[in-house]
């Protein structure tokens, strides 16, 4: 693994924003490579951690001038530069390109970041055929869903996670959608429309996964394919696990697609998170992302002990890629109740007691505590983390079942009205699937 | 030219340590004339022995007679200026600037600080301050109290800071407040601009100094080794500061400071500056410059002259011609110029005054200097011209002997920018640091190392570092004339030659940059042109040669980059069939590469999306097979492609 102490005392940059790895993982897992310099993005979330990066390690917040985050980058020299969150992939291959350091180009970046140039580039590699289209304005709406087609799924042109990712089943909505979001914050660049992927039956699991991959001089190495616990809807993650479940053959053209993907990318340097879709013709691709898949680290370091954030901050510092993590061999799992799309808050959490002495379960988490706010919006937006291992990957679903109807929890919607309801009811089947 | 480390010839055994009038010690062959002003001061010894009994002696270096000491130093010349020009601007940067009386004035007040402190004259001074006016405010106030400066780059890293400031034997740090803190491990004293204001009105000025006295102490890159300090005295800045072989400086320019304080560009930007009632416009450094938009900064800041390095010139040139467009003067050096950024810049809008100029810190920023025209720009060695006023250059063999003209020798350097000598290292002077053996009034040259010849029209060429000659096969082998020749190919931007391993396993690898390179042709042609042994191992295409913080080639990198290169080379398996043969000549033309393995894989060679199209439509019309993208994406090692063409084509049959 990347894992040799260094002797250059040369700063690691780590690029900090929402959704990164939280800046206590960063520290413990990079401080035996290299210090750590955080560039903290100049928002909410970022700045109420920026005290903590500050008694870490050092921490220089980024304004709106790129040029002179670049020069006050460049007085500390850095050895390398990262970033784990999705949001500021451009921003970190800016600084990077501005210093020489090795990072996504800016031409995989753009494919990186904005969704329909990356799936043009995958249909003109023959990687993907998914039929999409830019949307920048209501009006190409109807050319938009003439080309691609229902069901469809629209989403922000660039944007990490599944924030404002809808399933469009007919026009009307669609349409109205389009116009909503179009004026939003998260559509400034713009929307997609793309065809649906229809998954095949892979009850009861997901029928997705994710497939982790490092790149370092244009070697690609597949670490994991991740395997995924049925979605809720709209798009939202409950659960992941390694190893993914595959039938004979399948892990193959996973991890072939997965190559010619990040091929067709032009990805040279650093961790990939792509997602695929397992359809009844094969596995396809829903999006390539230029860092490290969310909540991964704990599930590979207690599956392999291996400590996927160095790894990539290793090869960010120019180490070697060295093994990928062995296979497993048990199923360790995470599992994250969603919070309901409409609540306001959540009034009271049951069960994690309960939950935490369930057979198979390791550890339980709460994310978000009694009388705090509950985030409104599509996004993954888990209330807690569960972790299990199990011998097999049925007797993980039967775990996670059980669990299911452990933890419990009452939530307050705008209306003022209560309700209580159970991880199983907040994880119903998606129809649309 | 010296083929022993002593850089004497070999057959030269016994020495005898000499000393000058004013004190300056060295070695000199115990069977030859002492050169005029040197007297011998011991018996006949071995090399070792007598640079021993040097560095063991305790009299350094002395000014006859400070009193009467008619050499130049900056505090006069500075004051010279004052007089003429004192409402003039002298330094400006992005808060403040200010005027010569201003600069007189503040430097004065430090000065006084200085004294107040119990600085005395002789002493070293670090200045650790970031870059803007204060930095010239204080070199002055210590110049003027007779001290000498040190200047550390506050962009160095901590251990290569320290060294400076313990290997200059400062007796204080000039600092800010919020540098200080990092300070304290050096355990010398420090000061801010603050703490040295108003302190000491009360003590005298002191008289100037003389010529003689150190005035800074600046330090070797230390590419090879520890970084060495060397003294230079007033009168070497002084020479070069006012030197008549150089463009004027008028008060009406604008001087770029680009430079870190620690390299000798500074020397430029400062007394240059200082001297001639011209301004400093304080500018981000030069990587900075490079990194950004250089065109934009100079012609916003209306620059009208500056020293570049020549990686950034190179550079330059090649990315925005126009950059220089508003300058007067533009000098260069500390490597190579490329005759094609010079042919770049003479065609710009740029129609300035462009100087190559050459020379090692220990001879005081430049010795010669080459005014770049059409006709330099289209040899392939653009010279480094001839010695500045007040400098003597010599070509000579190892016997210190001056070789004929063409031919080429040992550069050594004498005159008014020959430094002191090393700090602390009275042997290592003595060793460098020569009698002239062409002067009769116990001058000094220094040896630089360095190779060049004199061409037929008077010039001096640059031929590379002594100590970069190699014996290959027994032959002595000179990598920069291999790159002068890989150079002129077309489509080669730039080359760089670099020599791997050791004994009989040296080889030469060409790391080359350009656009459409086609690097089999290139090997042609230098199998064509110069001896088998001097055709390198291996070629490389690069995107860039790659360059340290001072602008100057990166030996260490570029090793590495050749060892990995060879390493490849070595490693790569020939084609075994037809198919693979095709396959390897298709991605050598289309990856830039010299050779490919059967085992490589397109996409680490540095192949991309684009070029795995290419070779998909190269390789389905010239085998006539059908071949997808998906298969060229996913079976990317040449021999599995070979094989998957092969089944293609059996299956057909």
């Amino acid at each position: 693994m990347a894992s040799r102490p260094t002797e250059d005392p040369r700063p690691l940059a780590v690029v900090y924003d929402k959704g990164a790895v939280h800046p206590v993982e960063a520290v413990s897992a990079i401080g035996p490579l290299a210090p750590i310099l955080f560039l903290v993005a100049p928002t909410d979330h970022a700045l109420r951690l920026l005290p903590v990066m500050r008694r870490l390690a050092e921490a220089q917040v980024l304004t709106d001038d790129l040029e002179a985050d670049a020069a006050a980058l460049r007085e500390r020299r850095p050895a390398g530069i990262i970033t784990f969150s999705e949001k500021m992939v451009p921003r970190t291959a800016a600084l990077a390109g501005r210093l020489a350091l090795p990072y996504h180009s800016p031409a995989t970046t753009e494919l990186l970041t904005d969704k329909f140039a990356q799936r043009d580039r995958l249909r003109l590699c023959d990687v993907d055929p998914t039929r999409s289209v830019a949307i920048h304005g209501v009006g190409e709406w109807p050319e938009a869903v003439r080309t691609v087609g229902l069901p469809a799924v629209l989403k922000p042109l660039r944007g990490g996670g599944s924030r404002d990712t809808y399933p469009i089943r007919d026009e009307a909505t669609g349409r109205d959608l389009t116009k909503r979001l179009i004026d939003g914050p998260d559509a400034t660049h713009g929307l997609v429309l793309e065809e649906f992927l229809r998954g095949r039956d892979t009850r009861p699991f997901g029928d997705y996964v994710s497939v982790e991959s490092a790149v370092v001089q244009g070697r690609i190495h597949h670490l994991a394919v991740t395997g995924k616990l049925p979605q809720v809807e709209p798009f939202r993650e409950v659960g992941q696990f390694w190893p993914a479940y595959t039938p004979p053959g399948e892990r193959e053209q996973i991890l072939e697609l997965t190559t010619r993907a990040l091929r067709a990318l032009d990805i040279r340097l650093g961790v990939t998170h792509t997602e695929i879709k397992l359809t009844a013709g094969g596995p396809r691709i829903i999006e390539v992302n230029g860092r490290l898949g969310g909540h991964l680290n704990e599930l590979s370091r207690r599956a392999t002990g291996v400590d996927l954030v160095q790894f990539a901050a290793g090869i960010a510092l120019g180490h070697p890629a060295g093994p990928p993590p062995p296979m497993p061999s048990r199923v360790f799992w995470q599992f994250r109740s969603p919070a309901p799309l409409d609540a306001v808050s959540l009034d009271e959490a049951t069960g994690g007691r309960d939950a935490a002495g369930l057979p198979g379960v390791s550890r339980y988490v709460p994310y978000v505590r009694a009388g705090e706010r509950v985030d409104v919006g599509v996004m993954t937006n888990p209330l807690d983390l569960a972790c299990g291992d199990s011998e097999d990957h049925l007797t993980m679903a039967a775990q996670i079942d059980r669990l299911k109807d452990v933890l419990s929890y009452r939530f307050t919607f705008p209306n003022g009205r209560q309700q209580t309801l159970s991880a199983r009811a907040l994880t119903p089947p998606r129809a649309f699937s | 030219m010296p083929d022993d480390p002593r850089g004497w010839a070999e057959s030269t055994a016994a020495f005898t340590v000499v000393r000058s009038a004013d004190g300056h010690h060295s070695v000199w062959p115990a069977d030859r004339p002492v050169p005029g002003g040197w007297d011998r001061t011991g018996p006949a010894a071995g090399y070792t022995d007598c640079l021993a009994a040097v560095e063991a002696g305790t009299n350094g270096p002395h000014c006859p007679d400070p009193a009467a000491c008619r050499r130049p130093n900056i505090p006069h010349l500075f004051a010279d200026v004052v007089r003429r020009h004192g409402d003039r601007p002298a330094v400006s940067d992005d808060e403040r600037s200010l005027t010569y009386h201003d600069l007189d004035r503040l430097s004065d007040t430090i000065a006084a600080g200085l004294r107040a402190r119990g600085l005395n004259p002789g002493d070293r001074v670090a200045v650790h301050l970031p870059r803007g006016a204060d930095v010239f405010v204080t070199l002055l106030a210590i110049l003027k109290e007779g001290a000498a400066y040190v200047p550390v780059d506050t962009r160095y890293p901590d251990a290569r800071r320290d060294l400076m400031i313990a290997g200059s034997g400062a007796r204080l740090v000039i600092t800010t407040a919020a540098l200080r803190d990092r300070l304290a491990d050096t355990g010398v004293d420090t000061a801010t601009i603050d703490d040295l204001s108003g302190t000491g009105e009360a003590a005298p000025r002191r008289p100037r100094p003389c010529g003689c006295q150190a005035a800074c102490v600046l330090f070797t890159s230390g590419s090879s080794g520890t970084p060495k300090a060397i003294v230079l005295e007033h009168s070497n800045l002084a020479y070069f500061a006012r030197n008549p072989a150089l463009p004027a400086l008028t008060p009406d320019d604008r001087v770029a400071h680009v430079s870190s304080l620690s390299f000798d560009a500074f020397t430029f930007e400062t007394w240059s500056t200082l001297t001639s009632g011209a301004r400093i416009v304080v500018l981000p450094t030069v990587t900075d410059l490079v990194a950004g938009d250089p065109g934009h900064e100079l012609s916003r800041h209306r620059i009208t002259a500056m020293l570049a390095p020549t990686m950034a010139v190179n550079h330059i040139a090649r990315e925005d011609p126009e950059a220089f467009a508003g300058l007067r003067i533009l000098h260069t050096g500390g490597d190579v110029i490329l005759p094609a950024a010079c042919r770049e810049l003479l065609n710009s809008s740029f129609d300035g005054e462009f100087h190559n100029l050459y020379g090692p810190t220990e001879g005081t920023t430049a010795c010669t200097s080459y005014r770049i025209t059409e006709d330099g720009a289209d040899r392939a060695n653009v010279p480094i011209g001839s010695a500045l006023a007040g400098a003597r250059v010599y070509l000579l063999d190892a016997d210190r002997r001056p070789v004929a003209d063409g031919q080429p020798g040992e550069l050594c350097i004498g005159g008014a920018g020959v430094a002191r000598g090393y700090l602390g290292q009275a042997g290592l002077t003595a060793a460098r640091f020569l009698p002239d053996p062409f002067a009769t009034d116990g001058g000094r040259i220094y040896t630089t190392g360095d190779l060049a010849r004199r061409t037929a029209d008077g010039l001096l060429e640059f031929l590379g570092r002594a100590d970069d000659q190699v014996k290959i096969r027994g032959y002595r082998v000179e990598p920069r004339e291999v790159e002068r020749v890989l150079g002129r190919f077309p489509g080669v931007r730039d080359v760089a030659v670099v020599t791997v391993g050791e004994g009989d396993g040296k080889h030469l690898v060409a790391l080359v940059t350009g656009e459409d390179l086609a690097l089999p042709q290139l090997r042609t042609h230098a199998g064509r042109v110069l001896p088998d042994y001097l055709v390198p191992s291996a070629f490389a295409c690069t995107e860039q040669i790659p360059a340290n913080s001072h602008g100057k080639r990166d030996t260490a990198q570029l090793l590495a980059m050749a060892q990995a290169e060879l390493r490849r080379h070595h490693d790569t398996a020939g084609p075994r069939n037809e198919i693979e043969e095709y396959l390897a000549g298709l991605w050598a033309e289309l990856l830039g590469a010299e050779t490919v393995g059967v085992r490589e894989d397109f996409f680490a060679l540095g192949g991309n999306s684009l070029l795995a199209f290419r070779l998909r439509r190269r390789a389905a019309a010239d085998l006539n097979i059908t071949i997808t993208m998906e298969e060229v994406l996913t079976v990317s090692v040449l021999a599995d492609l070979a094989d998957l063409i092969r089944a293609r084509k059996d299956s057909r049959v």
